[in-house]
């Protein structure tokens, strides 16, 4: 069964379209990545997802229901991000203690040792938590839910470099011995890649790529060379991106293919990309990038 | 995979348990209020006749003013638990917009009875601070002791006033949260009502023309009925978190 | 466990190569069971998927077997066959690089066999 099935999905803020036409669906107990720059929609994506906004058209299923005022969905899935709130008048301990009447799948043993892990204040009030502290608190929580689909949206934001991989690497541990459907959103694929199986690029509303981590590594190729040599190298292909180096050498980026190989043969210097490389140029404004400015 | 599936019963009782506990801070406000009650309220009237040389001074006292302190209360409370924070706290855990208002009505009443109830019992703080205070003679109302079912119809009665002051307070924040025009055009629908009159005559209907205590009770709770089940409808339309 | 991710190599590739090196050092032995993708995972920090393929690779090359529902096991003549692969593919891999260089500095095909002639008889 698909955990999260999506047709033609568009939502709209006053005007302007936050979602144009997104269409995927997630198998089970796989960590997927969203991808995408800022203002792509991931944030509205996985709140229509979480059920808290409503979608204008098209359809949405989490496990098969729609999401938006769901209690099943509400009970197996939760969203993490910045904006998540608790009540003034609870301390964390408080707010740790009521989680296990909403969510069966609570480990209260979990969540309490990385409490103590992350040093974090239990007599504090969450609105009074630095950002740092409020993402690993809100990280806490969410991995402790072990909620079927769980949800990141920027986990990551304000928590230093330490916190950081310690999360990632908490995640991927908790992962193995409890898999479940993970979608985590970032703006920095690199940081993230390892732990992924799957990436779901999204870039201004719509779903560019969806595929594994090593398809998308090897769904473009860098060609470097005279510029003669490299259009006629790259006649007829699909040029994602292209850079003058200087006055005879020509860098362009294309889709993938075997007919390359030709051309490695004649002396191309090709190489291949990061998959946060590829989802970079793939989801770029223009065909040349800031160098266009300069112009 | 492995999906847990909850009634909305078993939902809404977590929620309200949660809420309970989180918003048990508003009980300071309460008290306070009814020392004020009970301060203010303590010489609320007093008419006097003098014959000859004996002077006969009439003291009323009356709790009427810890009613009103508690029914402004109530309206805010119920105000309270529609702004946002209140609203997205419920959503970091377990809950539909459904469970959500069934829970803050089933809290507003639950505050309502704690309130209705110690409001009643203010009156009585207030006699026996009286009678240390001062030698008068006491003219007593009637009481528990000489009779029962008036005094638990009054306060059923109180609970249910409040009850429908909170609703009130309710759904006119869910009115500003969904648009800050509706709010005001309740606003000018309510002043209309005041100023043509249709008002007195409503509210007379619904509070005076009454056969006995018991039918305004049942009025009153059909009444916050309809608003709360109103404010559900409109709610179910607000995004969380945006 | 260290990977290096900034390589172009995909991070599976990279775990293949970790398993043959373990096995070439005989650090398992043959008909030893070996790491399962969720302990590679661990081991590596990496999606127990990413790890899962780096071992149907060794699969598909008989260099490991699979025992339903025990894991995965050293085969027979493992090293050596890793050795041999090794041996081909740097050296396919080494005269590919020769003749591309040859190709653009245009010394002929001839010319190429006696350079490799007369490296022999110097070595």
């Amino acid at each position: 069964m698909n955990v999260i099935d999506c047709q033609k999905v568009s939502k709209d803020f006053r005007r302007t379209n936050a979602l144009e036409d997104i269409t995927f669906q997630l198998t089970e107990q796989k960590i997927t990545g969203l991808i995408g720059r800022n203002g792509a929609g991931k944030t509205t994506l996985l709140k229509i997802l979480a059920g808290l906004t409503k979608h204008r058209s098209g359809e949405v299923n989490v496990f098969g229901k729609s999401p938006y005022n769901n209690l099943m969905v509400s009970e197996n899935s939760i969203l993490v991000d910045d904006q998540m709130t608790f009540p003034d008048s609870l301390t964390l301990e408080e707010v740790l203690q009521s989680a296990p009447a909403f969510y069966k799948r609570w480990d209260t043993e979990f969540a309490s040792r990385l409490f103590q892990y992350f040093k974090l204040n239990p007599k504090q009030q969450h609105s009074k938590l630095s950002k740092g502290a409020k993402a690993t608190f809100n990280m806490i929580f969410g991995l402790s839910t072990r909620c079927e689909l769980t949800m990141f949206d920027e986990p990551t934001n304000g928590m230093d470099e330490a916190v950081r991989s310690d999360f990632y690497r908490a995640l991927l541990k908790d992962y193995i011995a409890h898999p479940r459907s993970i979608l985590i959103s970032s703006h920095h694929l690199a940081e993230i890649e390892q732990l992924l199986e799957d990436i779901l690029l999204i870039h201004k509303g719509r779903v560019v790529l969806h595929q594994s981590l090593d398809e998308v590594k090897e769904y473009a190729v860098a060609v470097q060379g005279l510029i003669a040599d490299v259009e006629r190298w790259t006649v007829g292909e699909e040029i994602i991106h292209s850079k003058r180096i200087d006055d005879q050498r020509l860098y362009v980026v294309v889709k993938n293919n075997s007919k390359l190989e030709r051309a490695r043969i004649e002396g191309a210097s090709i190489q291949t990309l990061a998959a946060s490389e590829v989802c970079m140029y793939v989801t770029s404004e223009t065909k040349g990038g800031i160098d266009d400015v300069f112009k | 995979m492995f999906l847990s599936n909850s009634s909305l019963f078993s939902v809404v009782k977590a929620q309200v348990k949660f809420k309970i506990n989180a918003y048990n801070g508003l009980i300071y406000s309460l008290i306070i209020l009814q020392v004020l009650g009970i301060l203010l309220g303590g010489n609320a009237g007093s008419s006097g006749t003098s014959i000859n040389s004996t002077t006969i001074s009439l003291n009323t006292s009356t709790n009427d003013v810890s009613f009103i302190l508690v029914s402004l209360l109530a309206i805010s409370v119920g105000n309270l638990l529609t702004t946002k924070a209140y609203r997205y706290d419920d959503f970091s855990f377990v809950a539909t917009r459904l469970s959500s208002n069934i829970a803050n009505f089933i809290v507003l009443f639950i505050f309502s009875c704690f309130a209705g109830v110690t409001t009643y019992f203010s009156g009585y703080v207030m006699r026996l601070i009286l009678h240390f205070k001062s030698t008068s003679e006491f003219v007593d109302s009637s009481s528990i002791f000489n009779n029962p079912s008036s005094f638990l119809l009054t306060i059923v009665a109180i609970i249910t006033m409040l009850w429908l002051f909170s609703s009130i307070g309710y759904i006119a924040g869910i009115l500003f949260q969904m648009h800050k025009l509706f709010f005001f055009g309740a606003v000018v629908i309510v002043v209309m009502l005041l100023m043509t009159g249709t008002w007195i005559r409503i509210s007379e209907s619904i509070f005076v023309e009454n056969g006995s205590l018991l039918i305004l009770i049942m009025k009153v709770i059909i009444i916050t009925i309809l608003l709360l089940a109103t404010s559900t409808a409109i709610s179910n339309r607000l995004g969380v978190r945006t | 466990m260290i990977l290096n991710t900034d390589s172009t190599k995909p991070i599976y590739v990279q775990i293949a190569e970790w398993l043959e090196n373990e096995v070439i050092a005989e650090r398992f032995k043959d008909d030893e069971k070996v790491y399962s993708q969720y302990q590679l995972a661990d081991l590596f920090n990496i999606n127990p998927a990413t790890a899962a393929k780096g071992l149907t690779i060794l699969v598909e090359e008989k260099i490991l077997y699979k025992k339903r529902g025990l894991g995965m096991f050293v085969a027979p003549e493992a090293k050596t066959m890793i050795l041999e692969k090794r041996r081909n593919e740097t050296l396919t891999k080494m005269v590919k690089d020769i003749v591309l260089e040859a190709k653009r500095l245009s010394v002929t095909k001839e010319e190429l066999i006696q350079l490799i002639h007369n490296c022999e008889e110097e070595i």
